[in-house]
């Protein structure tokens, strides 16, 4: 027998929700389709329907504490079949956006980069930023040497240190939103007494995300799960490829390094594999536009810097190598793309890395999967 | 008829199936029909051609015609309202669902030949009943939206309308709303009530008389032919009219005694009808402060689909409860509305509504059951379970608007002086009765319809509907009595019943049977029949201990003596015989089926027609079983609360008969089983062929009937 639950409605909560991409969200009249055609929803209390419901009666507590939006990988099948046309696919994205600018911290950062209007803004930060460090550097002005080197442009030194220096600052506030997003996980669907362990809980997680096998289940958008797959370990050997740079100019070793070294194949491997799959991903967003499924502000913009971060970052290798001064320019471009997506992780689409991972932990831990 | 000429059909597989020439035989030399000839195909040109010449050289007076069954090409086979035409169904009952050129089937087309010409030599030509005088007037009895439209259609229809209402002024219930949902394409918008201009445009019409002050204090006669007296202020009046059509409408359900929602404990809890004048008068306010509303709940099906209460959907509610809240939107903008519901439900073209609605950003759904209401620091309080939101919700407003449903103004307005009472009989709930799916907008009474809420809970738009099917059922009725005709299901039928009644013994069966009270009882107890209200069912004819009633084209004499025309064959050569009566509604037409789908039936039965299993009268089965058949089978139309009998108590009647049946058979030591009866609807034409072969069976099983031969 349970209590009755002091129930409110928080118009203002449906508002954004509306305007973050849910516009249909009121024409859902719960009938289930998306719950039963949904591949990924566990049995028990499956999603969306039940966020349908509770976003269409402004019930903000139970939506950002829940683990289910995260669970949702937007497939589409959802979206697809319901008879209503109410998009619980566009809708449990709104419902991410809005819980991502919820946890920002700090909350007028969350708002920068989710506004379309504060874009210039967004964008002049990094701008500033990176011609201070130059300016405080002293290499406000283009090498003039024949061969190109961007060492001679930004020092390794001051590139290295002051990325760092923001990186750790975005982790911390990174860090901060996430354990108020745990403990709101927490309240709305607490750990059993006797939890699954923590490696327990950890690893699947980690195997689904290296396997992408819970993309696999989803049939509407079925290019997803390759071009995803793509994209993620694109970026990851992109990531390590820049970890062994760093290595190796530490170590005084050989930079920048030879083509066949293989730091250098691990980043071109990596380049490849994000190009291909980033492409596949923005093409059919563009395509499909307005017929299946819809695109935010968010979802492009997110796409585009991680793009432009690897067609730059392409560009600049071939450019410094056929000694082109243009290497600099791109150069600039391409830290100003990288700053942006690192300083906004927390703020950006990119932010589902922390969530979306934390709310599968939380889901093996509690047993919900 | 005396001068039968049969004309037998050698088309649709009947001369590959049939020896026609020995059929012949059986025509002129057994049973001396006056002539007897065959054509290629007897709906044709020249087929007709053959029939018409021996029509006009005077040499017959009656036609049998052996080919299809009678339900097909009756165009075809119709020679004049003074010629007598018998149908012999070789077709679908015979050629079609037997073995071809076969001596049981060849028997089989033989007695059904040999029936057909006794069955035309028994019969007359109906002559119309026409009473003296007949009135086209149509009288509208309620003048709310539904007696409003109806009165307007038929007056455009040309038809004299007479219209009276009991308030002072004309509108029902829907002229006390604020606004109607929309009636129009893009069906997102409220309307003003139709009602209004619907009475401005009656007001111009020449030939309405509009009453108001208005009621019945009494109804005689007959279709064509009532004799109405009407009370206003004191003052009385009589007229005769031809039709009603009943528009009296329905009332909301008691919300008194809905105390589990808090309704009487709370000035707060109010029903949709309250809601709707506070909306009129244009202030949404609490009424136990006057402050006007930040919040309001609606509960959907307030004691409707309750066993307690209503146990129907008053059909309205949802519809009203969404409209209802577009009045919050318009009044309080920035008040929330809440509705728990058991269903939404949107019929007709609401759904266009009920999506608009959805898009109200204040506007709140769930489907739960309300547990409590009770009032809580002012507030109200309520309390709601099994919810789709995973949750028991405990939600706070100002105001509780209880959805309640509809419950029908009395069916007793008419006070007809009929001998089974003075208001239209009800089945459920207090509606006039009707065979819904069938026959809406009719009664059990010949000559009065029922439009709108009377007859069932529904929204304005649909009693517009209604209203628009009911006047033209009325102006049908109308127009078919002055021809002596019967109105469904028997539609353009002109017999009716005749009574011989120096045998009559009073015993007041046929009064209190006839499902629609056509007979009325003069001091005596003698039964005084009204032909107009007849539906020519013969159920009272089936009823008769005396066998006094009768049709000129379907009497106890008649079907009795096709039964006893029957050729029996010695009891050696194992040809059992079972004698099928089949209502006409449903069960002949499932056997037709079953035959033009080629579905195969055991060559010992012989089907014979009968109106209603309702018009089978007993001595038909004593007459059968002393002839020697072997088995009777009835097959009609299932009776119950759900009926499907098209008169309604016909195959009802039948089993309460079939008790006495009984004991006929006890007495003439027959197996029970012997006779059996079995409910049919055309539908189910793909069960025939096995409910008649196992019967079939059974009955070979039983052995030969001892009277066989006798």
């Amino acid at each position: 027998m349970s209590a009755h639950v002091p129930t409110s409605v928080d118009p203002v909560f449906l508002t954004e929700l509306l305007k973050a991409g849910g516009e249909n969200l009121k024409k859902c009249y719960q009938c289930a389709t998306c719950s039963t055609v949904c591949t990924l929803t566990p049995d028990h209390r499956p999603f969306p329907r039940k966020e349908m419901l509770w976003a269409s009666w402004g019930q903000r507590e139970r939506l950002l504490g829940d683990p289910d939006i995260w669970l949702c990988h937007q497939c589409g099948d959802c979206s697809v079949y319901c008879p209503r046309g109410a998009d619980p696919a566009e809708t449990l994205a709104a419902i991410r956006e809005v819980s991502i600018r919820h946890y920002a911290v700090p909350s007028f950062l969350g708002r920068l980069v989710a506004e379309p209007r504060f874009l210039p803004l967004a964008l002049a930060i990094p701008v500033v930023f990176i011609l201070a460090v130059l300016a405080l550097a002293g290499t406000l002005t283009l090498p003039k040497s024949e061969i190109v080197r961007l060492a001679d442009f930004f020092p390794h030194a001051w590139l290295n240190g002051s990325f760092s220096l923001v990186f750790l600052a975005t982790c911390g506030f990174a860090l901060l939103g996430a354990s108020r997003f745990w403990r709101d996980l927490q309240r709305n669907w607490p750990v059993p007494g006797t939890p699954r362990g923590l490696f327990e809980s950890l690893l699947p997680v980690v195997n689904e995300i290296i396997t992408h096998d819970r993309f696999s289940k989803c049939t509407a958008h079925d290019h997803r799960y390759l071009a995803h797959l793509g994209v993620f370990w694109g970026f990851i050997c992109l990531l390590l490829a820049t970890v062994v740079a760093i290595l190796v100019i530490l170590l005084g070793g050989d930079y920048p390094m030879p083509l066949y070294h293989p730091g250098k194949l691990l980043g071109n491997v990596g380049m490849v594999l994000l190009l291909s799959g980033g492409y596949v991903l923005l093409k059919e967003r563009l395509s499909t536009a307005g017929k299946t499924s819809r695109s935010t502000y968010q979802d492009l913009l997110f796409l585009s810097i991680l793009l432009t971060v690897t067609v730059t970052g392409g560009l600049v290798q071939v450019t410094r190598m056929a000694n082109s001064q243009s290497a600099y320019y791109l150069y600039f471009i391409h830290l100003v793309a990288v700053f942006y997506l690192l300083m906004y992780l927390p703020y950006s689409k990119f932010a589902h890395v922390l969530y979306r991972t934390l709310a599968l932990f939380h889901a093996r831990r509690t047993g919900r999967l | 008829m005396d001068k039968i000429g049969v004309y037998l059909c050698k088309g649709c597989d009947l001369s590959a199936c049939l020896d026609l020439s020995a059929l012949a035989k059986v025509a002129s030399g057994e049973m001396k029909a006056a002539s007897c000839k065959s054509a290629e195909a007897l709906c044709s040109p020249e087929g007709r051609a053959l029939i018409e010449q021996d029509l006009a050289g005077a040499s017959i007076d009656g036609v049998v015609i052996a080919a299809c069954s009678p339900r097909a090409k009756p165009e075809a086979f119709a020679f004049g309202e003074h010629v007598l035409v018998e149908r012999v169904n070789l077709r679908e009952q015979v050629a079609w669902c037997s073995k071809p050129q076969d001596e049981d089937t060849q028997m089989l087309a033989e007695d059904y030949l040999r029936m057909g010409i006794v069955k035309a030599r028994k019969s007359l030509i109906p002559v119309p009943y026409k009473s003296e005088s007949f009135s086209f007037k149509l009288m509208v009895v309620g003048g709310g939206v539904t007696g409003v439209t109806a009165a307007l259609e038929a007056s455009r229809a040309g038809y004299e309308v007479i219209l009276i209402e009991q308030e002072s002024t004309l509108g029902g219930l829907s002229k006390t709303l604020y606004r109607q949902l929309p009636m129009a394409t893009p069906f997102r918008q409220l309307e003003t009530p139709a009602v209004v201009a619907l009475i401005e445009q009656l007001g111009q019409r020449p030939n309405v008389e509009v009453l108001c002050n208005t009621v019945i204090t009494q109804v005689t006669g007959e279709p064509g032919n009532f004799g109405v007296t009407l009370s206003s202020n004191g003052q009385e009046r009589t007229l005769t009219v031809g039709t009603f059509v009943m528009a009296t409408g329905a009332k909301p359900y008691d919300a008194a005694k809905l105390t589990q929602y808090g309704y009487g404990a709370s000035p707060d809890v109010i029903t949709n009808h309250q809601f709707e004048q506070m909306a009129k008068e244009g202030a949404l306010v609490r009424p136990s402060n006057g402050k006007p509303i930040n919040s309001v709940l609606f509960i959907q099906c307030a004691g409707s689909r309750d066993a307690e209460h209503l146990p129907y959907c008053s059909t309205y509610c949802c519809g009203t409860t969404l409209k209802q809240a577009r009045y919050v939107r318009e009044l309080r903008p920035e008040a929330n509305a809440f509705i728990i519901y058991k269903d939404m439900r949107t019929p007709g073209l609401a759904e266009s509504f009920y999506r608009e609605m959805q898009d109200d950003q204040r506007l709140f759904l769930t489907k739960g059951e309300v547990q409590a209401v009770r009032s809580e620091n002012g507030a109200l309080l309520v309390e709601v379970g099994k919810t789709l939101l995973n949750d028991d919700l405990a939600i706070t407003v100002d105001l509780v608007v209880l959805a309640v449903g509809l419950v029908p103004n009395g069916a007793d307005v008419l006070k007809l002086k009929y001998r089974q009472g003075e208001a239209l009989p009800t089945l459920r709930y207090d509606f006039p009765d009707s065979h819904f799916i069938c026959f809406p907008y009719e009664t059990r009474r010949t000559g009065i319809y029922a439009a709108g809420a009377i007859r069932a809970p529904m929204t304005v738009a649909a009693s517009i509907d209604d209203a628009r099917g009911a006047a033209l059922k009325a102006i049908q009725c109308l127009e078919m009595t002055s021809r002596g005709e019967a109105v469904h299901p028997r539609s353009g039928d002109k017999s009716y019943t005749e009574l011989y009644l120096s045998r009559c013994t009073s015993c007041k069966r046929c009064t209190e049977e006839c499902p629609f009270g056509a007979f009325d009882e003069d001091e005596k107890g003698t039964p005084k029949p009204n032909p107009a209200r007849c539906r020519r069912c013969g159920i009272c004819m089936g009823a008769c201990p005396e066998r006094i009633i009768s049709f000129k084209n379907y009497s106890i004499d008649a079907i009795g003596s096709m039964i006893k025309e029957l050729e029996v064959p010695e009891e050696d050569e194992e040809k059992p015989r079972i004698l099928v009566l089949a209502c006409e509604n449903d069960a002949y037409p499932a056997i037709d089926m079953a035959g033009q789908h080629k579905l195969q039936l055991s060559a010992f039965v012989r089907i014979i027609p009968v109106r209603c299993l309702g018009s089978v009268n007993t001595v038909w089965i004593k007459d059968a079983l002393s002839k020697g058949w072997d088995g009777i089978l009835q097959l009609g139309c299932k009776p119950g609360d759900d009926y499907q009998c098209h008169f309604i108590r016909g195959s009802e009647l039948m089993q309460t008969r079939g008790e006495n049946l009984k004991e006929v058979l006890t007495k003439m030591s027959l197996e029970s089983e012997r006779i059996r009866t079995e409910f049919v609807e055309v539908s189910d034409w793909e069960r025939i062929p096995a409910i008649i072969n196992e019967f079939s069976e059974q009955i070979v099983a039983m052995g030969a009937n001892p009277f066989k031969g006798m």
